[in-house]
């Protein structure tokens, strides 16, 4: 919908026919004020230069994205008082006197020549400030960008126990500083590209050069250059328009708001995309094993970290296939079943109305709601769904008759199981397919369930995120890569990076930790 | 692009059409627990099931309402039967938690064979239920008893079952695949335990069982019954049994007491080994048993020094000495009281020679009588216990 895909020319904005500014700076002025609708955060200033009177010199800027001060004291001020004596008797030439003042008189770091309407229009919409001179046809954009933000603040959807808190935030150049403050290398490089016929939204591609795939890079860059659309307004945006296959419900492309979790992808030889206006960065190329990865992982101990992720894939399971089982167990293969649990299964269904199947229907739709309610009320009545919802799902639920209390507990289990994982874009696609396995459980039974999987399997093993295959490194299999997937092995054994993105595969210098081992065996032989 | 489409639909209806054919809630289920088969007056089978009362059982608020409800019917065959029992319960019969099988003397009298096709055959049954002999009394009479324990009487069967084969030693579980295995086995006959009720059945059968601390009526299991192919034959004594599933190497623990001077010392047996060899001597079969095993001083009413280790060694010697007996009578009383090839001498040797096996087979009633048996045993006294001399 958003795609431009007919480029007719009548339906092209106003903006995009591009006028060279013209010479005479009330036009110029007019014409500004009446593209842009005379919008009341538009603020024009008239002035002339230092003792010049003759001189006329506009300044157009958009109130509240530039800096207040910045403003008066290195343009206002500089150009107003400062040249009081340089212009004296003098006969000034347009061309000389922009160029000093470009050259000489801003006391801004990033000052650049515009090219016509349409530059001055990204310049001063992005928070420039613009510089006209009367009956010189140029003008000039001086950066003094600045306006309310967030900040940095604490992770609010990726939490770690241990590990930074720190979290990006809307601005994109706060998000960049971010991993540049971790990642203090030359070969860091970050290249931005403006994205979004109307919103221009600016878009960084950052990766390590040496260690990342140079095909994924250009590939990145191709996907990205191929987007057409009119508005970018978070990296969904974006996600949804380069992912490799779109007919999947298993996300490709990563998104972290972390800093510390993309530095460590950039490291592993992934590239990130940040877009401004939102603290979730992305990251590609994305392995299914990384959404089941915290990067808490990394920074407690192997040992606990391993049993933490075998946990993951437990519940991920869990999430996807407890209420299909009990569905299928229940109704089909009740030999299945100890006889003294049966006979409780039994005698709890002896007052329920409905089969079990639309019993769990019920209850896992009854969750969702609650799940999306709780996401979407607003603070102050936060606590109400609580209670209501325990009385939806639980004792009360049960008491009136409605459903047996097992399934309650299937119901429970389910919905703690699929918070564990961390990727709450995973957790939502696992919840989504449990309900055609519940289906699948009810009409044929572990048969089902079991046909439910291969197909499953399938179908992850088809899909590939910019190149490489998704279910890497179990299918293929990659021998080094296991030392990251399920497992976590010692940093000490971490000794090459991911097999499939790499272009320097060394992490450490095995030398060194082959002579640091000599020396600790040789100690050994001394004591 | 239309046919896409209309694939696509049917395949979604496809789940939805199967309607769920072989779908059962649990609620429809009538859980059988126990199962037992008579012989009716007019030569029909007769059975009864024992269906459970899921929500009696496990309710946190009992009623007096009964835990488990027997149903009866007759049919000319097993099916026909079961199937008859639909006119008078309300669920689906599910045969998968079968725990308890029981004949009824005068059916397994007569040969059980016939009967068992059914329960190996149907896909419903699993192979891990027990099969008894009810003693001196119908099947569906020792399923009438209440018992006051276990809310499941089946259960009780099933678990003392269980308990006596491990702890004590004369009974012996059976599950259906044992069965047919000896009765299909040249060379190998099978037994069952017995079970029967001590006390006032007819109180038994009413709430009164499980009222009183006193139980009137007790369901107790008995020694082995002895069939002969698939009808029963006679019975072994406890000491038969217990000799006889030492010498099939089926005990776990026994306990067994000898004479001291003034009293008894019982001994608890552990890691008991049976090993059968046989041999022709003189055309004649002759079967070697070896029985090996630790023991443990439990319980001591003689003042004995047990410091001295020859008072320990005369008191295992005596031991190895009964347990020798035991064993010799429990071989002697079968061939000559019953006649029937319970210990698998026959497949024993067609194992270990076969050549001779396939010359006596025809003539085994007769050769198994005459079979010579040498027993050893060589059960070693392990521990004494916490104290040395008994207190007195």
């Amino acid at each position: 919908m958003f795609k431009l895909k007919n480029k007719s020319p009548d339906n092209k904005p106003i903006s995009q026919q591009d006028h060279p500014v013209y010479p005479d700076l009330q036009k110029n002025i007019h014409k500004v004020k009446h593209d842009l609708g005379e919008s009341s955060d538009l603020v024009v200033r008239t002035f002339h230069l230092a003792g010049q009177t003759q001189i006329t010199i506009g300044l157009l800027y958009i109130d509240g994205l530039i800096d207040q001060t910045a403003v008066q004291e290195f343009v206002l001020g500089s150009l107003m008082t400062k040249l009081q004596n340089t212009f004296k008797d003098k006969k000034i030439n347009k061309q000389h006197l922009y160029d000093f003042i470009k050259e000489s008189v801003l006391t801004i770091s990033s000052v650049k020549d515009l090219q016509g309407f349409n530059d001055l229009y990204a310049h001063l919409l992005s928070g420039d400030a613009i510089l006209l001179i009367d009956e010189h046809p140029n003008g000039m954009a001086a950066g003094i960008r600045a306006w309310e933000d967030r900040g940095v603040t604490e992770t609010s959807s990726q939490n770690v126990i241990r590990g930074p808190k720190e979290a990006f935030s809307e601005t994109l150049r706060t998000n960049t500083t971010l991993v540049r403050r971790r990642i203090k290398d030359p070969n860091l490089w970050i290249k931005t590209q403006q994205i979004g016929e109307r919103t221009k939204t600016d878009i960084a591609v950052m990766y390590i050069k040496g260690v990342a795939d140079e095909n994924v890079i250009k590939e990145v860059h191709r996907r990205l250059d191929n987007i057409e659309i009119d508005a970018i307004l978070e990296s969904g945006y974006i996600e949804e328009l380069i992912q490799d296959k779109t007919l999947t419900p298993f996300p490709t492309i990563f998104n972290s708001e972390r800093p510390d979790s993309i530095a460590a992808g950039l490291l592993e030889g992934r590239v990130a995309i940040f877009v401004d206006g939102t603290p979730f960065v992305l990251m590609v190329p994305a392995l299914f094993v990384q959404f089941l990865q915290s990067s808490e992982d990394y920074y407690q101990r192997a040992d606990i970290s391993t049993l933490l992720r075998i946990l993951r894939y437990i519940t991920l399971l869990m999430s996807l296939l407890v209420p299909s089982m009990y569905i299928a167990l229940t109704t089909f293969h009740q030999e299945m079943i100890p006889t003294p649990l049966l006979i409780s299964l039994a005698s709890q269904r002896e007052a329920t109305p409905f089969p079990a199947f639309i019993e769990a229907l019920i209850m896992e739709f009854t969750f969702e709601i609650l799940r999306e309610a709780g996401i979407r009320l607003p603070k102050a009545i936060g606590s109400a769904i609580s209670i209501v919802g325990a009385l939806v799902i639980g004792e009360s639920a049960v008491q009136a008759g409605l459903i047996s209390p097992a399934m309650v507990i299937v119901v429970s289990l389910t919905a703690i199981s699929s918070f564990v994982t961390p990727a709450f874009n995973m957790a939502i696609s696992i919840r989504m397919i449990r309900f055609p396995f519940m289906l699948l459980a009810a009409s044929f039974g572990l048969y089902g369930i079991i046909g439910g999987l291969i197909l499953l399997v399938m179908h992850l093993c088809s899909l590939s995120s910019f190149g490489v295959p998704y279910m890497a490194p179990f299918g293929p299999h990659v021998k080094q890569d296991q030392k990251d997937a399920i497992l976590r092995v010692p940093q000490w054994k971490m000794i090459t990076r991911p097999h499939l993105f790499k272009r320097e595969t060394e992490r450490q210098d095995q030398t060194n930790r082959h002579h640091s081992k000599m020396r600790s065996q040789r100690k050994g032989e001394r004591t | 692009m239309k046919a896409k489409q209309l694939v696509a639909i049917l395949l979604f209806c496809a789940p939805l059409l199967s309607g769920c054919w072989d779908k059962v809630e649990l609620n429809e289920l009538g859980i059988v627990n126990a199962i037992a088969i008579d012989k009716a007056n007019n030569g029909d089978y007769l059975i009864t099931v024992q269906l459970l009362s899921p929500s009696e059982i496990a309710s946190q608020y009992p009623s007096n309402r009964v835990t488990a409800i027997t149903y009866q019917a007759t049919g000319k065959t097993i099916l026909e039967a079961i199937r008859k029992l639909s006119t008078s319960v309300s669920r689906r019969l599910y045969f998968a938690h079968l725990r308890i099988f029981i004949f009824g003397e005068t059916m397994a009298q007569e040969g059980i064979r016939k009967s068992l096709d059914f329960f190996y055959r149907d896909h419903e049954l699993r192979t891990d239920f027990y099969l008894l002999v009810a003693k001196h009394s119908t099947g569906a009479n020792i399923l009438h008893i209440l018992t006051p324990l276990e809310k499941i009487p089946a259960n009780k069967i099933y678990g003392s079952l269980k308990y006596s084969q491990d702890n004590w030693a004369p009974t012996r579980t059976v599950t259906i695949d044992d069965l047919l295995d000896c009765i299909l086995t040249p060379g190998k006959e099978p037994v069952l335990t017995g079970i029967e009720i001590e006390g006032n059945p007819r109180l038994g059968k009413t709430t009164e069982n499980i009222e009183r601390m006193q139980i009137p009526a007790v369901l107790k299991l008995t020694d082995l019954a002895v069939f002969k192919r698939d009808r029963l034959i006679g019975w072994l004594n406890e000491s038969e049994s217990k000799g006889y599933n030492k010498i099939t190497n089926h005990v776990a623990q026994t306990v067994e007491y000898v004479n001291c001077r003034e009293g008894k010392a019982t001994f608890e047996i552990s890691n008991l080994q049976t090993k059968i060899k046989s041999k022709i001597v003189h055309n004649k079969p002759m079967m070697d048993i070896h029985v090996s095993g630790a023991a443990d001083i439990d319980d001591m009413e003689c003042k004995l020094d047990l410091n001295n280790f020859k008072n320990v060694y005369m008191l295992e010697d005596r031991l190895n000495k009964k347990l020798k007996t035991m064993l010799v009578t429990t071989v002697k009383g079968t061939q000559e009281r019953l006649n029937s090839d319970i210990f698998g001498f026959g497949d024993i040797l067609y194992h270990h020679h076969p050549h001779y096996w396939r010359q006596v087979e025809p003539r085994w009633d007769e050769t198994f009588p005459e079979t010579k048996v040498q027993v050893t045993v060589d059960i070693q006294v392990r521990r004494l216990g916490t104290i040395i001399e008994s207190f007195q």
